[in-house]
This record gives C-alpha cells, structure tokens and sequence, in this order.
C-alpha cells in the first residue's frame, strides 16, 4: 500500500511544481471530541488500559488527564511525553500522539464496568479546549457509538480495525494525493471531450458574468465529483468483500493482468472509449437539458462522468482497489470527490476565461503524461500480485519463532482436537494463508512484538492453515462465516467464542486494543 | 478518521450562519462580573466579545494585545472578556494580569452555547466575535493569525 502511496508521490512531484500545500487548514479545528478519542479496556481485574487517539497537530496535558470510579481516583501510569516549554505554565509535559494510559483500580472492576475520564487538551493551532469529561465502558467501546459501521458492515467489530495506514494525520496527504491525482488526470487527453461541453452549454449563454459562469461551471464538477463520490461509497462499502476476494490467487492476477492491459492502454497500444453509440447518446441527453441553470448543469456534469468514464478507468480501478482495501465510507467517497475535484479544477479556469486560456499541452505533454501513468500503472500491477511474489524474496521466510507457537490445524476435526486440548485457557484462532498478504504482515510485523508476546500470554495459539484452498479449508472458514484469512478468533477459558474478532491487518498497539477483555478468573 | 471530516461541513455551515439578536443572547445568558453585577450593555455600539480561561495559554497570551486594541478602540468598541473559568483562577489571572475591559463568566455550559451559535463549531478558545453597532456579526477570529485579522478590522471599523 505504501508502495502505491509512493508511486503516486513519485509520478504528481514529476508532475506538478514542487510546494503545493497540503497542510490543513487552521480555521478547520476539530472540536475537542474528535481531536482526543479516548477509549478504555480492562486488561485484567484491576488494570485498565486507556487509550486516546490524539489527531495531528493537537497535544494532551499529561498533568490534566485523571480518572476514577465511582469515587474512587485511579492511579495512571503514564509514558514520557514531550516536554512543551509554555510560556504561561512553564514546562509541562504533553502527548501530542496517541496515548496509551495505564490505569490501576483499588478493587477488581468488570468489563461491563464505567469510569469517568477527565482530560484537557490544545490544538497547535493556537486553540484550547475546555476540560473534557467522559464515562467510558471498560470493554473498550467508544463512547459515542460506532457510527457508519454498524450499517454497513464492517471490517470486524472493533474500531481498531480500521487500516493503519489510513488513521488520522495521512487523511489530508492522502485526500491531496487524490487531487493531485485528478489534477494529473486532467492534463491528459481524457478530459477533452468535456471542454465543448463545459464551453458550449455553461459558457454559451450571452452575457453572463463571470462569476454566473464560475458558479455553473462549479456546480457541472460538483455534478461530476458525484459520480466519482458513488463510486468511491461503492468500493468502499464493499471492502470487506474486496479485501478478502483480494486475497484470492486468480483475483490476484487477474487484477494484475488488468492492470497491465491498462497500462498498455495508456502507452497508446490501444484506445479506450464508450461504444460510440452510447457516447453520442449521453451527448445527445446533455444537449437536451437546458443550459445557464445550476441544477441542470449539475446533472450534466454527472452525465459528464459516464462520459470520460472508460478513458479515466484504469487510473480509477487502481484508486478504487485501493480505496476497496480500506473499507472505509467516508475516505472513500471523499478520496475519489477529491480525484474529481482535482480533475475539475482546470474546467473551473476554462469557467472563468474562457476555452482560449486552455494550454497549449498538444502532443508530445500529453503522451507523457499518459505514458507517467502507464508506469504508474505497471507498478500497480507489480504492488497487486505482491501475494504472489513476496514469498519467494530471499530473507522471507515464515518467521518461525513465531510460527512456532502455533498448533498447525488444517480441518475441522483438527481444531476441534485442538480446541479440546486448550481447555482452561484462553484461545486465539489464526487463520492463514501462504498467499494472504496480510496473515504474512500480522506474522512479521504484530505477533512477533514484545506488547502483542505479552497481551498474549496464557493463550493457546491455534493456526487454521488454509493455504489448501480445498474442501476442509473451505469448511473451516464457513464456521465462523468467513470469506477468508486473515480472521483471528477468540475463544475464552470457558471455550466459548467471543464476538471479538480481527479481521485484516493490525499494528501491534492496534492488536493489543482489539483484543477481547478478560474477565478475571474467580 | 471519519471525525476529521465534519468540521469541513461545520465550516460550511458556520459561513451561513449570521447573528441578530446577540444583545438578547447575551442578556439571557445569565453573564455576571466577579462581583455578582449581571451583565448590561448599551444599545448602537459595536460589540467585541473574547472567550478566554485561565487554563488556556493561547488566550492568556492575547490578553495584553487585547488591552493594546482596547487603549485605541475601546471608546468605540464594547470590549467583553467572557471566561470559561472558575471565579477564583479569574480573580488570580487579574491579580498578576490586569485586564482593562469587563470581565465576566457564568455557567460554562450556556457559554459554550452561546459560542457555538455565534459559529464556533471547534469549542475551542480563545475565540473573538466581532458585532457592528446595529448587532450584526462582522467576523471571528480564532488561533495564531486571529488577532491581526482582528486588528485590521477593527481600524476599518474607525474609519468612516
């Protein structure tokens, strides 16, 4: 994932002249509820684990955070902060990351117990918040609710779960990768047809202002960016599918096989369009609507995207695999608004001036550009069959301490087996696969961590090794209702199944929260 | 992740929202000096309100620049320094720090409020509103570059 981050850096930076502003804007300060979301988990009878997730470019007070129950002051344990010289309070210490707490209660607490957090924080900004005070459950549910994963599905049931790659501070590079992308797409010969359009309907009215003109022209991209927007929700939503049909051997490389065919594409080996009849056809429905109002012009706009659609499709399928993987709603629909948006912004300058100010970008510029992509895309290829060629890299070897621990079972009756001889302990079930690039990041990157060692103490490691793909992998994973590795179970002392599970990847600090609270033992 | 986008929508939101009747709210509030006065304010002057702590560097920090702005425009301007704060950490801050303009507090909840209607969305302070003398809301300022937006506006103001 990282790979294709960098690959799309790479090509926007040869792209666009260096220093383009990413940074956030200060007047868009997040309430105090969203730049600290604390979170609170019992480890054992009486420890509790207390998290914040502090956003970029704001900092916790270490000395104005407390807790209690009841009456009852907790002790915190707290790691070493930042040392903020301030020039009112002097030296103080502060958390300008996410926080990890430990807090130690006088008496034996339950999961299902609340304690009241009290915490006051700044923005760099410039800003403060009033000292914030929150109940939080010990089971490490949020307090607010989880808001759009209960609808549609999400990745597992934690929060944690989401893709460490997409948590917070990368949002905003991420969201201006996406409009630079678009700013990129736009300088190809893609969007061309659209110029006509955007000149002869929005512009083709006498006498308008500019600024009339600027606003039809706005709300024509804002039309497009919703189509691209759906398009993102879709991926998005459907992530939890995609991550795991990703997993697949033949999706793999039929993904890669796609890629590449479109990188040939865009080396010019072929064109890409819309049967011409049905080109002509959302041509001929454009024509129809009336121009020089705003709503019409919306819906052209969005008509516009179906247009450009199969010309812009390769970049896109790469933007929507990768959205897919995060199975994130709303980063998804704002990642690809901010795609269109990017791809809209030299319309919006044809808006305002006229189609006389388009550049001179003829030819050789433009075949560049195309061919920045086709690479672009190749890498993409290259990233998508990672599965598949990342085994055989020298120096990749399953890591075997870890493995070691793990009771291989490969059917049913083996990790029933299994299940049986772990009685009296708590249980984690590791489903794995060779070729699932994930189970290989978990094994390399989270199990062998000294916090994730020790979260994971007094468990019985159980690996469900589907690498088969036959019929008893297949009956292994439809017991739980799983589509494929990687999942981790969790089975307490009892061997009941907890609802807990992990599905995807996790960093070790992300494993350790997501894991199921133990109830103390009587 | 999802939480970082809503301020984008507050924002927007935020820039639609204006301010009639902010005499009214601020006669409702329920606003006290120190020393128990509820709050009175005269009618057709031009009205600036900073919402400020203790516990707040950056809005300690403002305060001397405040009482700068209010030495030239305060014949003009209403100053109102509205904490967010305990009786007792307000009297200590004007101990060490004078503060030249009124001063008063009230229930931290219904100051939030009052905040949050005038479109600060983010609850954070130090937080300015700035009101023309018929009550309508010039601007807001807020972080590091506020207080020079601040300063100019407030010279436009004096200007005929």
């Amino acid at each position: 994932m990282h790979t294709l981050k960098l690959l799309l850096g790479w090509l926007l930076l040869a792209l666009l002249p260096a220093g383009t502003i990413l940074a956030a804007d200060p007047s868009s300060l997040l309430p105090p509820e969203e730049a600290f979301i604390p979170n609170a988990r019992l480890i054992d009878g009486t420890h509790i684990n207390l998290q914040w997730q502090v956003a970029d470019g704001y900092y916790l007070y270490r000395e104005r955070i407390h807790a209690s129950h009841g009456e009852e002051k907790l002790e915190l344990r707290f790691p070493a902060g930042k040392i903020k010289d301030d020039p009112n309070f002097g030296k103080t210490e502060v958390y300008a990351h996410d926080l990890a707490v430990q807090a130690q209660s006088p008496r034996a607490l339950q999961p299902s117990d609340e304690i009241t957090v009290s915490f006051q924080g700044c923005a760099e900004a410039g800003v403060c918040y009033p000292p914030q005070k929150v109940t939080l459950r010990l089971d490490g549910s949020s307090p607010a609710g989880d808001r759009l994963g209960t609808l549609f599905g999400p990745r597992s049931d934690r929060t944690g779960a989401t893709d460490p790659d997409f948590t917070g501070d990368t949002l905003w590079l991420t969201l201006g990768l996406f409009f630079l992308g678009g700013l990129g797409l736009s300088l190809t010969a893609c969007l061309y047809p659209l110029i006509p359009i955007v000149s002869a309907i929005i512009l083709g009215q006498q006498g308008i202002s500019r600024q009339r003109s600027l606003l039809l022209t706005f709300s024509y991209i804002q039309g497009m960016a919703l189509s691209y927007t759906l398009a993102g929700l879709l991926a998005a939503a459907s992530g939890t599918l995609l991550v795991v049909a990703l997993q697949q051997p033949w999706v793999i490389a039929l993904f890669a096989g796609f890629f590449v065919i479109m990188a040939f594409a865009m080396f010019g080996a072929f064109e890409l369009q819309l049967p011409s009849g049905l080109q002509s056809r959302i041509q001929l429905i454009s024509q129809k609507l009336p121009g020089g109002h705003i709503a019409p012009v919306f819906v052209m706009g969005a008509l516009s995207a179906l247009l450009v659609g199969p010309c812009m499709a390769p970049p896109l399928a790469a933007a929507l695999a990768y959205i897919g993987q995060t199975g994130d709603l709303l980063f998804g629909g704002l990642s690809l608004y901010a795609l269109a948006l990017g791809m809209g912004a030299p319309l919006l300058l044809i808006g305002a001036f006229g189609a006389s100010i388009l550049p001179r970008l003829s030819g050789r510029i433009m075949v560049w550009v195309r061919r920045g992509f086709g690479i672009i895309l190749l890498g993409v290829a290259v990233w998508v069959a990672q599965p598949l060629w990342l085994r055989y890299l020298p120096g990749h070897a399953v890591n075997q301490s870890a493995a070691g621990q793990f009771t291989l079972v490969q059917s049913e009756t083996e990790l029933d087996q299994a299940l049986l001889a772990a009685r009296g302990t708590p249980v984690l079930v590791d489903f794995y696969a060779d070729w699932c690039i994930s189970c290989i990041e978990l094994e390399r990157n989270t199990f062998p961590a000294p916090e994730v060692k020790q979260a994971l103490q007094g468990y019985t490691l159980i690996r469900a090794d589907v690498t088969a793909n036959d019929a008893a992998s297949h009956a292994l994973l439809q017991r739980f209702g799983l589509y494929g590795p990687p999942a981790l179970l969790f089975y307490d002392a009892t061997g009941t199944l907890q609802k807990e599970r992990i599905i995807g990847f996790l960093k070790p600090a992300e494993f350790v929260a997501a894991l199921p609270a133990r109830t103390t033992q009587p | 992740m999802m939480q970082r986008m809503l301020p984008l929508v507050f924002l927007l939101l935020a820039a639609c929202g204006g301010n009639g009747g902010i005499r009214d709210e601020l006669a409702q509030s329920g606003l006290h000096s120190l020393d128990g006065q509820t709050l009175t304010l005269a009618p057709a002057q031009p009205l600036l309100i900073n919402y400020w702590a203790s516990w707040c560097s950056p809005c300690r920090d403002e305060i001397p620049e405040l009482n700068a702005l209010h030495a030239n425009h305060g014949k003009q301007v209403r100053f109102l320094g509205v904490a967010m704060d305990e009786p007792e950490a307000v009297r200590q801050f004007i101990r060490e720090t004078p503060v030249h303009y009124d001063v008063v507090l009230g229930d931290n909840l219904r100051i939030r409020a009052l905040m949050q209607s005038q479109g600060n969305t983010s609850k954070g302070i130090p937080f300015t509103v700035l009101y023309d003398s018929r009550g309508r809301q010039i601007a807001s300022y807020q972080g590091k570059s506020g207080l020079d937006q601040l300063k100019r506006d407030l010279e436009k103001m004096q200007r005929p």
